[in-house]
């Protein structure tokens, strides 16, 4: 697992609210989703993520539930709760400003300010 | 939550077994996934484990964060719970603000009256005393003065105690030579009073060994009031020396703010003054006071006074009872035990208010209550369990009490401060009275404690209801008789209540009554009086003294609209009345015999006729009564039927222990009596001997004019300032006011209780109107067919009326049997009135049914004016 690279602290809760935003998704599907869209170069291994939907379950930002799968396999689903979308939100807005200034300021190409 | 009601109680095990089904279902899906992309078994096997890194202690790690899940949901669901509870009572009393606000202001009434109360009496009756091991201090004999010499005796003779100490209040020092002069309240101590008490100065030192010794006696200690006012609070008073009554002394010491010992408001305290050679050592002049020493207990030192009093009385050459009665009480006790009864009525008044004040509220409740029985029978259908049910009515109520709880320690701390102000200022450690932590607890305890009782009722009543009865009646819901019960008994006892308080009230103040018309002996009505104190060096002899006060009563006298002068050393009603052992020339005592004991007063000028005290019989003084004529003396006509009977005191002879020294006196005139000691108390017998002959330094004037004496007053200051500039003008007032001070107390607790009942009846009232305005609104069905039937709209309103007067009734009856006990706390405040005077009870029902009428009476005329159609067509 080469080019992984290093997770932000606090950023695994957001992409865990972000792979439940489409609607209620078990464990393996949100690990499935983040292996998936980032190429696996997210180091984030499955305990963590379990850990973490845990603490954003008692933080109530999700809730969870047993269902059976299209497979016949009884698995517990997490879906976003009213104040987890919230989160997610405000969450997002800080993430994309943040990112925005910092790409901003790391692809300057003089220390003048732009006219 | 969805998610938990469909879960079973779950302990750890379960929440294990979850969590480690949930990982083996996550890494066979990823199996599946990557045997799906041709991956061999075996290889999709390792790969979703290694994801987990070491598995065994990633699912260790899991079940831990697992637990802390479930804990934190607990907490999260447990407050939510009760926000949305809180958030519901809070919309409720929105919605209904009439009945919020009436039950609030109740409740905050009762709580503020109960802090405040409960301030005053927790600082005056039950915190300790502010001195080290108050505990351990006493007062010794009591009601009784010692002299110099016992102080002496006790001092090296008592084992009780690890020290005796005397305190002689009420001296009067004229303050010259700093400024303005100014008559300062001062008191006399022995020299280790401060330690005894276990007190420190602020700042210099307290008195020395010696400083009660001839030559080292001038020297003061301060009050920290009068340093401030008088000295800046400037640290350089220390060492400074003032003119007391013409006597430089040296300011050695300033006590600490706030320090109190016996006497309010001192404003120096000065050493007694020790001379064994002196006449008045053997005198009584000052209260002892003595700290238990170890192992001691007041019994013990009770019974050693017993074998010491005899000793003294030998070695003393006192009077054959010297020492009878004598005893040891705690300092406290002495000092609260006077205003003891007078508090303890106050707040047993103020815990009557603050039971109807509950009450009230857990009636208004109960009614309100009722008046949702259909919403929580509607809520109860649709699936609201009991205890829900019961849990918000309990908390809607608890909110309820704390909102009014704080609004009442708010009021209490208001209110302690108007107590403070109008509660006499002899009433000891008043002035240290707060809201501290005891009373703040207490009453967070009586709001927590109210809260619940009056919600729990309704919540009990009120989670009871079965759905089914309430829908299908369609009313607005049917009161079950033990809920109506409930409800009245409450009013009753509301009104049973307020007939105690109102009676009280109407004792107190019919005994305030009776005391103002009584008849005193003198009239103080259009009489101004002031206190003179010439410095001594300027009243050396007898002579030098009647001179002094002869001019200066001649010069107020000349003073346009002045019709009498006159002066006495104290005025009767002032506190202090001055006594002497009597002895009858022609009816010898025997030596083992008690001698009576008389009031007398020594006096200048036209003191009977500023006083408006008739003569009787005889001749008043005058010019020619000088000290080198016979002496001569006065009595008063209580006096002379006590001791002559019907028979002519004229031209006896009598002695009056100090007051005449040895010599016989004639009586020359009798005169008419003066309530002199207390308004409430007969007089006593009482002699006036002519200060001419008597030479006593300081005088209290009376200065009779017309309808407004007061106005003379500054004509008054300046004729004294024409003769004497640097005497202090003290005490310029009315006599009318000292009439006012000596009933003050009682004035105050009537006030008091006036207020409580004024309250009280109010409460009462609304608790009246509470239960007829729901009664009637239960009712509007069968008043509609009644009015229907052809009742007449007066009939309808005088039946409901009847109702309220039935429930007043039953309280007044219950009251009035309460009354005749709780009156019986009052008895010692009494005058002139039986604790059960008819008049009174009779009174206070008239009132109650008054009260109880009206507030009947604007739902009884809703009720007349219910249109029959409505009713009927409504549900």
């Amino acid at each position: 697992m080469s080019g992984q690279l290093p997770l932000l602290k606090g950023t695994v809760d957001m992409l865990v609210l972000k792979a439940l935003s489409w609607g209620p998704l078990h464990g393996f599907g949100i690990s499935q989703w983040l292996d998936a869209r980032s190429s696996g170069s997210l180091g984030l291994d499955d305990s963590s993520m379990y850990q973490v939907l845990h603490r954003l379950e008692g933080a109530g930002l999700v809730e969870a539930e047993w269902r059976i799968t299209e497979n016949n396999r009884r698995a517990r689903f997490y879906s976003l709760t009213q104040a987890g979308r919230a989160s997610l939100k405000t969450q997002t807005a800080t993430w994309l400003r943040y990112s925005d200034v910092v790409t901003a300021l790391m692809t300057a190409r003089s220390r003048s300010a732009p006219a | 939550m969805l998610r938990r009601i469909f879960r079973l109680r779950s302990g750890p095990a379960a929440l294990e077994d979850e969590v480690r089904e949930e990982i083996e279902t996550h890494v066979a899906m990823w199996i599946d996934y990557l045997v799906a992309r041709g991956a061999s078994r075996e290889d999709a096997e390792r790969a979703a484990r290694a994801r987990f890194g070491e598995f065994g202690s990633a699912l260790d790690g899991l079940y831990v964060s697992a637990q802390q899940r479930e804990a934190r949901m607990e907490r999260r669901e447990r407050w939510a719970l009760i926000r949305a509870d809180v958030v519901f009572a809070w919309r409720q009393a929105r919605r209904e603000l009439r009945f919020t606000i009436i039950a609030l202001l109740t409740f905050a009434l009762g709580i503020g009256a109960n802090t405040a109360m409960f301030g005053v009496v927790r600082g005056v009756l039950l915190r300790p005393l502010p001195y080290q091991a108050p505990d351990r201090l006493a007062v010794i004999w009591p009601m009784r003065t010692i002299s110099n010499a016992e102080l002496l005796y006790l001092q090296s003779n008592a084992r009780s105690f690890e020290s005796v100490a005397a305190f002689s209040p009420g001296w009067g020092i004229a303050m010259t030579g700093a400024g303005e002069p100014r008559q300062l309240d001062g008191a006399r101590v022995s020299t280790n009073f401060f330690e005894t008490l276990g007190v420190e100065p602020q700042m210099g030192r307290l008195f020395r060994a010696d400083e009660s010794n001839p030559g080292n006696w001038n020297v003061a200690i301060l009050s920290h009031r009068l340093w401030v006012e008088h000295f800046g609070g400037e640290r350089s008073v220390l060492g400074r020396v003032v003119d007391l009554d013409g006597q430089p002394h040296r300011i050695v010491g300033v006590m600490p703010a706030g320090f109190e010992a016996f006497q309010p408001a001192v404003d120096a305290w000065l050493p007694l003054q020790i001379d064994p050679s002196s006449s008045f050592h053997t005198g009584a002049t000052a209260f002892a006071l003595g700290r238990l020493a170890r192992g001691a207990t007041f019994a013990g030192a009770a019974s050693e006074m017993a074998t010491l009093a005899p000793r003294m009385r030998a070695a003393f050459n006192y009077a054959d009872d010297y020492g009878r009665g004598g005893t040891v009480v705690s300092l406290h006790e002495s000092l609260v035990g006077n205003v003891r009864g007078s508090l303890l009525v106050l707040f047993g008044a103020v815990a009557f208010l603050v039971m109807i004040a509950v009450a009230n509220v857990a009636n208004l409740l109960l009614v309100h209550a009722a008046g949702r029985r259909r919403e929580l029978s509607i809520r109860r259908a649709l699936g609201a369990s009991h205890s829900q049910i019961a849990r918000q009515l309990v908390v809607q109520s608890l909110l309820l009490a704390f909102a009014g709880g704080a609004a009442g320690l708010a009021l209490g701390v208001v209110a302690l401060h108007g107590l403070k102000a109008i509660l006499p200022s002899t009433i000891p450690m008043l002035a240290t009275a707060s809201v501290d932590a005891t009373v703040l607890l207490v009453s967070a305890g009586v709001t927590i404690a109210a809260g619940i009782v009056f919600g729990i009722a309704p919540a009990l009543l009120a989670s009871g209801v079965d759905p089914e009865v309430v829908l299908r009646s369609g009313s607005t819901g049917i009161s079950s008789r033990g809920h109506a019960a409930v409800r009245e008994s409450l009013v009753v006892i509301e009104v049973a209540l307020a007939v105690v308080l109102v009676a009280g009230a109407g004792l107190m103040t019919e005994s305030l009554w009776r005391l103002s018309k009584v008849d005193l002996g003198f009239q103080p009505r259009g009489v101004v009086s002031l206190r003179i104190q010439p410095s001594s060096g300027q009243v050396k002899s007898v002579e030098a003294t009647t001179q002094y006060f002869d001019e200066l009563t001649r010069r107020i006298a000349t003073i346009p609209g002045v019709r009498n002068v006159g002066a006495a050393q104290h005025l009767p009603l002032s506190g202090f009345n001055w006594q002497g052992s009597l002895d009858i020339e022609a009816r010898p005592i025997p030596a083992t015999a008690t001698h009576p004991s008389v009031v007398w007063r020594s006096i200048v000028g036209d003191y009977f006729g500023a006083m408006s005290i008739p003569l009787l019989r005889g001749r008043l003084f005058s010019a020619t009564d000088t000290r080198a004529a016979p002496p001569v003396v006065i009595i008063n006509a209580t006096m002379a039927k006590h001791f002559w009977r019907d028979r002519d005191p004229i031209g006896e002879r009598i002695r009056l222990g100090n007051a005449t020294r040895k010599e016989w006196a004639t009586i020359i005139g009798v005169v008419g009596d003066v309530r002199s000691a207390s308004p409430d108390q007969p007089p006593p017998d009482e002699a006036y001997r002519p200060n001419t002959q008597q030479g006593l330094v300081f005088m209290h004037y009376v200065v009779r004019a017309g309808d407004h004496p007061s106005s003379l007053a500054p004509a008054i200051r300046a004729a004294v300032r024409s003769f004497d500039k640097a005497v202090p003008i003290a005490e310029l007032r009315s006599l009318d006011d000292i009439f006012a001070t000596a009933i003050a107390g009682r004035r105050t607790i009537a006030i008091l209780l006036a207020a409580f009942a004024a309250i009280g009846l109010v409460l009462g009232a609304v608790g009246i109107y509470g239960v007829i305005a729901y009664a009637v609104s239960q009712r509007t069905r069968e008043l509609g067919i009644r009015t229907a039937l052809g009742a007449v709209e007066g009939r309808i309103t005088m039946m409901v009326i009847g109702e309220g007067l039935r429930l007043t009734t039953v309280g007044i009856a219950i009251g009035i049997v309460v009354g005749l006990f709780a009156a019986r706390s009052l008895r010692a405040l009494l005058f002139g009135v039986a604790t059960g005077d008819p008049q009174i009870y009779a009174g206070v029902a008239i009132i109650l049914a008054i009260v109880a009428t009206t507030a009947a009476y604007f739902p009884a005329r809703r009720a007349a004016r219910v249109d029959p159609l409505t009713a009927l067509r409504g549900e």
